[in-house]
């Protein structure tokens, strides 16, 4: 058994122009279904009027649409991650080109910087590239007294790589100033030096794959034309098309079938509505 | 290239006549064959409908299915040979529409040269064979 039919969709224009007619149609059959019963076959008659050259017609299996959503895709990214004692300050998602700046205020000090790639696009597989830049200050904002293997404070340091799903740790020591005192912070500034990489999404094929399993056939007088999708044109002028859609599997389907009544240069042709002659 | 043999077979005190068409599609996907058959009664014979079976005569590789359609009036169904190569014809089909023209096309589902052969014949509602004419009218 079928779905009930949906209703046939038809677009008319019609625009008087100067005493005369212009019609354009746009004519399909509306989601249609074809049940898996063995041999089952739809079929409709289509009438061409007067001036129809030919008959052009597209099947498509309703299922294999493919929609054109374009995934999205993180691009490369780092972590960053201040921490001393039971004290932890972070940024994170710093993209390629871009930095950010993460402060810890806990005082003099070793201050541990943790930086990872945790959400990167791992498609992405060029390792990333980064600088530091430290800086220990008191509670004015003064540079104070500090020192790491990374570089040295408040000099950005030479570029450092990290790969997809890998780590790095650096120790830095903030200790008092001789005459500015105490430290009150470290700001670490986190530049991500990667080249932004052009993301590309799989190019996705627009036509839907034949795939076989659904069929129509075209009549009309002595000449048949079969289809397994896209488009096809009979050329038997005005008239009655018969045009018949079944399975070679016997596959239920989902399918629409649009369709044209043309003239030798290409006009549309009014046409009859779509009668269904038999619907399985 | 179309071969259309009318075999005369006596059984019985009927007169059997069996009719087998064999056929090729050229390679286009949208190649089909045109038939139209027409059934007539035969004497006391009527003509209640036509009986078809088609067979795949291509080798088991070859990848597409070969499909005949049968219709009359408001009338069609569909049947494939669902495997190539083998010596097994489709299952047998039936359109009961009496007397008059019935229209055959032939096809396949994928691109690719295939042969194809099928039996048919007119019969009454109780199996004797009436009169069947055809017309050979697309060979693709």
């Amino acid at each position: 058994m079928k779905d009930i039919p949906n209703p046939l969709r038809r677009v008319c224009l019609a625009i008087p122009l100067l005493g005369y007619a212009i019609y354009a149609h746009s004519l399909d059959t509306g989601q249609q279904s074809l049940s898996a019963t063995v041999g089952a076959t739809d079929y409709f008659k289509i009438t061409c009027g007067e001036n129809t050259d030919h008959f052009r017609m597209s099947l498509i299996e309703s299922d294999v649409l493919i929609t054109n959503n374009t995934p999205t895709i993180p691009p490369q990214i780092l972590n960053a991650k201040l921490t001393k004692l039971k004290l932890s300050a972070a940024a994170s998602a710093i993209a390629a080109g871009s930095s950010k700046d993460v402060t810890l205020k806990d005082g003099n000090g070793a201050y541990t910087l943790s930086i990872d790639t945790v959400g990167t696009n791992l498609s992405l597989k060029t390792a990333q590239s980064y600088t530091l830049l430290y800086r220990c200050v008191n509670a004015q904002g003064s540079l104070t007294t500090g020192s790491s293997t990374v570089a040295k404070p408040a000099v950005e340091s030479v570029v450092k790589k990290l790969a997809n799903n890998a780590s790095a740790k650096y120790i830095i020591n903030c200790a008092k100033h001789p005459t500015l005192g105490n430290t009150a912070q470290l700001t670490v500034k986190l530049t991500n030096k990667t080249v932004a990489s052009q993301i590309t999404t799989p190019t996705q094929n627009q036509t839907p794959p034949l795939s076989g399993n659904l069929a129509a056939q075209i009549i009309k007088d002595q000449t048949a034309i079969n289809t397994i999708g896209g488009e096809v044109n009979i050329q038997e002028g005005s008239g009655d098309y018969l045009m018949m859609v079944n399975s070679p599997i016997n596959k239920a389907q989902n399918y629409q079938v649009q369709y044209n009544c043309l003239s030798k240069n290409n006009t549309e042709i009014p046409a009859s509505g779509l009668q269904i002659l038999q619907n399985q | 290239m179309k071969r259309l043999v009318v075999g005369i077979l006596a059984s019985l005190s009927l007169t059997t006549q069996a009719h087998d068409f064999s056929g090729s599609l050229g390679e286009s996907v949208n190649a089909t064959d045109y038939l139209w058959v027409n059934c007539k009664a035969d004497g006391t014979i009527t003509a209640d409908k036509l009986y078809f079976q088609l067979s795949s005569e291509s080798p088991a590789t070859s990848l597409p299915l070969v499909s005949a359609q049968i219709a009359k009036g408001n009338a069609v169904t569909n049947v494939t040979d669902l495997a190539n190569g083998d010596s097994q014809p489709s299952r047998g089909v039936e359109l009961v529409t009496g007397e008059g023209m019935y229209r055959i096309t032939l096809n396949k589902n994928r691109a690719g040269k295939m042969n194809y052969s099928f039996v048919y014949h007119c019969q009454s509602n109780s199996g004797e064979h009436a009169e069947t004419d055809t017309l050979m009218l697309q060979d693709q």
